[in-house]
């Protein structure tokens, strides 16, 4: 047989062409060579002759069924719920975010908020004052020292409510004042239980009882946030449970099924 | 072959039932791949067995596509696996593997010296198609012995229309050279054809 140059014969075709596989353009432009082109036509039968001999091999079929048993039912089912419980893992990390972030800006939020409602807490704190005043200098007595974290929020509430109406007013609702020594809790001691206390009370403490103002009403801002936290931890603790054990029976068996393979 | 769109449906949703209707249509036709991939029965039995097993462990991968094809290119898989093994277990010829081939069917009145020959056709020609490149060899057996569509072979082969045509284009000519070196062997229609 000889062979001619590549480049003037689609050869490559030939095999698509006898298959019905060319588009249009391409069937007719192959049709069109083999009309004046008598060694491709005769490999273009040569290729067809090849292909029903192939057709032509004995169909075998198995000695054996190859049906499936019950016990396969019983394997496949999880497959298919755990292709449809796939979400579960990426819902859990998504309220799991979404707590984090609330408990974020649930803390640095509450610090903004001090800002402008301090005056407003202290009003508050005026009005109650009197009944509180004898427990908040309890408190700053008792828990003098007590730790600045907590301190920085709440104490300074329960201080401030004390100098300025003599009585703390959310001094209550406070946790340990944070510095006994500070002359704030001598200043609260000290201060007759006035309504005015409160952001203009600076004055009779001067400089310290306006502190301790700004102070009790951040703290006692913080203070009325503090339900929120330990709620949140709960939250976010149940989501990271949650994520971690569907987690687990969603990717746990595809995991142990490559490394059967 | 016509099937009922609805079964590989009820096979997704966990029907073995409706899978298992597809087992019964299809195993002629899987069986019939991993032998022709394969040259043993008995090797084609155990991949054709582990294809269904398969297919059912994943069928909930299946997307609605046709079935015929998805299910091949598991088999395809399979068989190409069983190949990699074997050529890393040397004691596994070739030779041996073809020896363990399955009897001849019967044909319907033949002459004995054109069953003779047929016979030693279809010998070198499932010798030929053992020989060619694996790619190669799937192609064509999906395309000439298993009757696939072009886009079918390129889903089940998950390549491009293009490399199944060239796939295609080689192993076919390479099987038209195993026929010429014995014309005789060819029955006369073939040479009248060709």
């Amino acid at each position: 047989m000889t062979w001619f140059r590549r480049s003037a014969h689609p050869e490559d075709q030939l095999s698509a062409y006898a298959d019905g596989e060319l588009d249009g353009r391409a069937h007719s432009a192959v049709e069109a060579h083999l009309a004046g082109c008598d060694d491709c036509s005769r490999l273009l039968e040569e290729l067809q002759a090849a292909k029903l001999a192939l057709t032509e091999l004995p169909r075998l079929e198995p000695r054996r069924s190859f049906v499936l048993g019950p016990e396969h039912a019983v394997a496949s089912r999880p497959e298919r719920r755990r292709a449809s419980f796939t979400f579960a893992p990426a819902a859990a990390l998504t309220v799991l975010m979404a707590l984090l972030f609330v408990d974020a800006v649930d803390f640095s939020g509450g610090s903004s908020n001090d800002s402008f409602s301090s005056a407003g807490s202290t009003a508050n704190s005026r009005s109650e004052s009197a009944a509180t005043a004898l427990d908040s200098q309890t408190q700053l007595e008792s828990t003098a020292g007590g730790t600045a974290a907590s301190d920085a929020s709440a104490p300074t509430a329960g201080g401030a409510a004390a100098p300025e109406a003599g009585g703390g007013a959310t001094s209550a609702l406070a946790p340990p004042v944070e510095q006994p020594g500070d002359g704030l809790d001598k200043s609260a001691i000290e201060e007759p239980a006035g309504d005015d206390g409160a952001g203009e009370s600076g004055t009779s403490g001067a400089g310290v009882t306006q502190d301790e103002a700004q102070s009790r009403g951040q703290s006692a801002l913080t203070d009325d946030s503090s339900d929120g936290p330990p709620l949140l931890r709960i939250l976010e603790a149940v989501a990271a449970i949650v994520l971690v054990a569907s987690s687990v029976v969603v990717f746990g068996p595809r995991l142990i099924r490559r490394g059967a393979r | 072959m016509v099937l009922q769109d609805d079964r590989p449906r009820r096979a997704r949703d966990g029907d073995l039932s409706a899978f298992n209707e597809l087992v019964v249509d299809y195993q002629s036709l899987v069986y019939n791949l991993c032998y022709r991939m394969l040259g043993q029965a008995q090797a084609a039995e155990d991949t054709a067995q582990e294809a269904f097993v398969s297919a059912w462990r994943n069928i909930a991968s299946f997307r609605g596509e046709s079935f015929r094809p998805w299910l091949l290119r598991i088999a395809a898989n399979l068989c190409r696996d069983e190949l990699r093994r074997r050529v890393r277990r040397p004691s596994s010829s070739l030779d041996s593997a073809l020896e363990a081939g399955v009897p001849e069917p019967p044909d319907d009145d033949p002459l004995p010296e054109e069953e003779a020959l047929a016979a030693e056709l279809r010998s070198n020609l499932e010798t030929a198609l053992l020989e060619l490149p694996l790619e190669q060899r799937t192609a064509i057996v999906l395309c000439d012995v298993e009757g696939l569509d072009y886009a079918e072979i390129a889903t089940a082969m998950k390549t491009s229309l293009g490399t199944v045509k060239s796939r295609i284009s080689r192993a076919r000519l390479r099987m038209r050279d195993v026929m010429l070196r014995q014309p005789e062997l060819l029955p006369a229609r073939f040479r009248q054809g060709g």
